[in-house]
């Protein structure tokens, strides 16, 4: 019988929402415009945005004094940690208290979206032409984020390439004579190795941790999440044989111990300990993050390498690799701002996206925060005690860097060049989502209960709970099931929209 | 009387299955002590299972004692376990002392009143724009006005204070006690266990605010201590929940696991200190007014 905090409601409802929004959005109160900004002075611009660090930084950050020295503006940043942002952003957003500057997770945001319809938000496109570091972003990246063809939001870009990748320890590979493998066949054979060597002398030792494990299932179907893009149509390949193919993969794998057999429950932490602990060979996440988790372990024992793959290829297909969306959320500006204002805001943020302010918000100052040593930017102790870097000022501002991926804090130069040239291999082979940005009336209803059934049954399968004849059986109900047909109608729907409009 | 063998089997296993548990409910506790103090390099080596550390450093505890968000935070949280808890506890027998004196008028609707807030709560939204309409985002009175009393406290109060006889208070009355009087010197040292309970209740609620910090205050060094835990500790399951949950979490950046345990041995400790010094008032506070003897 605790006392009674306000109890988090995972889901908003739309409809509560809706009639709310209309009463706030008209009485909410508006940021008023400091009248400084007539006599030359900082222009007072207030933002709300994440931060995915122990600390955010604070009023007088060095960092964000040269900001705001550069641009002549006053910043006034509400940071709020990622994992709870997506509360605070609702509340906000429902309650039409809006500031200046708002990062949101995505475009499909159902509550953002309903503003947008609504006039709450400018209309950047006619805008945005004019900021030539904006458009250096790939136009892929503005396409996703478009709502009826236009740019209501500005992404906050990240690298197409060098997303989530399977690394190996290259290193176990050498001393059990293993070329690095290419298929899916060659992996299984890997990981068996693995287990049955021992390379570091752990018991038990695991092929692979199954952290972020989704990219396996890809390198079967084809597609990065749920859709794929089959002459101008989206498939659900959940009801394709390919998934089929892939769970009976991943089966076998757990059959044989080649994944730790509690994987579905394991923590994020608990992932790590068993690959920096010698106990897998195998694990997946960025290139830049594999490096940060994996920074102790090398430093201890330097013949340690965690290779990233380039690509994978399951039997008879093409190799696999994941195109990431581009960008990490988006950020939008409320029409209560007035138009001077908010060119001012796309200019703020389009410093951001230049050279010299992108080299600012990601690495801080030259001298203080990071030294230039043959062409690399080395961050100092000073930077990670002022919260320089992609956690906080990136998490807004962002030069679109394709190579963002491929180089962390410690990293030796041979292994930046050797990720930069495995990022190039993949490039032009990796398969984008197509699905990115696109809305289903009918799954924002009731897609969270098909997503929950479909992995639950997943694990199942994988863990020989169920046969995988109860898996065709529930793809066969699915095909039959209107409500599940309706979401693909919609998705189709949206998609094709989307290509005409924009 | 002499203890037949099976009562002495009976005790055997008894405090063999006592024991059990209470290492397998301290041993938590002990390990998460442990790690605090051990180096990022051996928790690294032994795959995190370290039950005595070969190097005992203070290391972890110097970082986050020299981070500021920790600190201030910590202070935030003791500010409010502190000034909340006293403000809580003032109001909160107030309310239930008058609803426990027969003369008040409008007792029965006032009651009425008190449970619907218990029954219904309306949801973040309607909150949010009160707290702001007030003027309250980004104090730190957001964290203490809207959750100032709670109505299962009252009505669990007020049963206590009925059971104190009407006719202290008119001997008071006789000796010329206004009402604030009696309050103050009759009743309020007559409950003191209740007062101990239902403070206990209030401050560990107050030291674990979260969610309201996150929707109400802006400055992070406003923030109280468990919304910067819950940063520094939080650990998604990113197998099962696909691209989504990876993206989340592929850009943050958490201190080392050694760094984690002395956050939560600093964090724990002053509710752990304060428990056993107020046991005892415990199940005599909670318990009286439910029987009548």
């Amino acid at each position: 019988m605790s006392h009674k905090e306000i109890s988090i409601k995972h889901g908003f409802k739309s409809v509560l929402i809706g009639g709310l929004l209309l009463s706030t959005l008209l009485t909410g109160c508006t940021t008023d415009s400091s009248s400084s900004e007539a006599d030359g002075g900082p222009v007072k611009i207030s933002i709300m945005s994440d931060f995915t660090i122990a600390q955010p930084p604070s009023e007088d950050n060095p960092v964000l004094l040269e900001l705001e020295k550069r641009t002549n503006t006053d910043l006034d940043i509400t940071w709020v940690s990622g994992p709870d942002y997506i509360d605070r952003l609702n509340v906000v957003l429902s309650s039409g208290d809006l500031p200046d500057l708002i990062k949101i997770d995505d475009v499909t945001n159902p509550v953002f979206q309903q503003l947008v319809e609504q006039g709450a938000f400018w209309d950047l496109t006619p805008y945005v032409e004019e900021y030539e570091n904006l458009m250096n972003y790939p136009e892929v990246i503005w396409k996703n984020t478009s709502i009826d063809g236009k740019n209501f939001v500005i992404p906050v870009a990240r690298p197409l390439d060098g997303f989530v990748t399977p690394s190996i320890r290259k290193d176990w590979l050498d001393e059990l004579g293993l070329e690095v493998p290419q298929t899916t066949d060659e992996l299984y054979e890997v990981l068996k190795a693995f287990k049955e060597n021992k390379p570091d002398g752990e018991d038990p030792t695991y092929g692979y941790t199954m952290r972020a494990d989704y990219w396996l299932q890809s390198v079967f179907t084809g597609a990065r999440d749920k859709w794929k893009e089959v002459d101008g149509e989206l498939v659900d390949v959940t009801l394709e044989p390919e998934m089929r193919e892939a769970l009976l993969y991943k089966h076998k794998l757990y059959n044989e111990g080649l994944i730790p057999p509690d994987y579905a429950v394991m923590k994020e932490t608990q992932f790590w300990d068993l690959a920096t602990g010698g106990r897998a060979g195998l694990t997946a996440e960025t290139i830049e993050a594999t490096w940060r988790w994996t920074y102790d372990q090398w430093k201890r024992e330097s013949s340690v390498d965690w290779l990233p793959l380039t690509a994978l290829s399951a039997p008879n297909r093409e190799p696999y690799a994941e195109q990431f969306r581009g960008y990490i959320g988006c950020i939008a500006i409320p029409k209560s701002v007035p138009e001077e204002k908010m060119k001012k805001i796309l200019s703020l943020v389009d410093y951001g996206a230049s050279e010299e302010g992108g080299t600012l918000t990601l690495y801080g100052i030259e001298g203080t925060h990071y030294n230039e040593e043959d062409g690399f930017k080395v961050a100092t102790e000073q930077a990670v005690k002022d919260s320089v870097g992609v956690g906080a000022f990136g998490k807004m501002f962002m030069k679109f860097d394709p190579y963002m991926y491929a180089y962390a804090p410690g990293m030796p130069k041979e292994k930046f060049d050797r990720n930069k040239q495995i990022i190039d291999q993949k490039e032009p082979i990796s398969e984008p989502d197509p699905a990115i940005g696109l809305v289903s009336e009918t799954h924002l209803k009731m897609g969270a209960d098909y997503t929950k059934k479909i992995d639950d049954l997943k694990i199942q399968v994988i863990m020989g709970k169920q046969p995988i004849e109860a898996w065709d059986k529930y793809v066969e109900e699915l095909k039959q099931d209107a409500t599940y047909q309706k979401i693909i109608e919609e998705m189709n729907a949206a998609y094709k929209a989307r290509e005409e409009s924009y | 009387m002499k203890e037949s063998s099976g009562d002495r089997l009976f005790n055997i296993a008894n405090i063999t299955i006592l024991v059990i548990i209470g290492i397998v409910t301290l041993f938590p506790l002990y390990y998460v002590f442990v790690v605090s103090f051990a180096t990022p390099y051996e928790y690294v080596e032994k795959n995190g299972f370290i039950l005595f550390p070969t190097e005992w450093t203070l290391a972890s505890y110097k970082y986050l004692l020299t981070t500021s968000a920790f600190m201030k935070s910590t202070g935030v949280s003791a500010f409010l376990a502190t000034v909340g808890t006293a403000l809580s506890l003032v109001v909160t027998a107030g309310i239930a002392f008058g609803l426990s004196r027969k003369r008040l008028r409008g007792r029965k609707i006032i009651l009425m009143l008190i449970l619907f807030t218990i029954l219904f709560n309306p949801g973040i939204i309607p909150q949010y724009i009160l707290v702001r309409d007030l003027g309250l985002i980004n104090s730190v009175w957001s964290l203490i006005l809207p959750v100032l009393s709670s109505g299962w406290y009252v009505i669990l109060m007020k049963s206590f204070f009925d059971n104190i006889p009407t006719e202290l208070e008119e001997a008071a009355t006789i000796d010329g006690c206004n009402d604030l009087g009696i309050f103050f010197r009759i009743v309020l040292p007559l409950s003191i266990p209740a007062l101990v309970a239902f403070g206990l209740f209030y401050a560990v609620a107050y030291w674990n605010t979260f969610f309201n910090a996150i929707l109400f205050i802006n400055d992070f060094d406003k923030v109280p201590l468990q919304v910067v835990l819950r940063n520094m500790l939080i650990d998604s399951d990113t197998s099962t929940s696909g691209a989504a949950a990876v993206e989340m979490v592929s850009e943050q950046q958490l201190p080392a696991q050694t760094i984690k345990m002395a956050a939560v041995v600093i964090s724990t400790l002053p509710i752990l200190l304060i428990y056993p010094f107020l046991q005892k008032h415990f199940a005599k506070g909670v318990m009286l007014g439910s029987v009548k003897g």
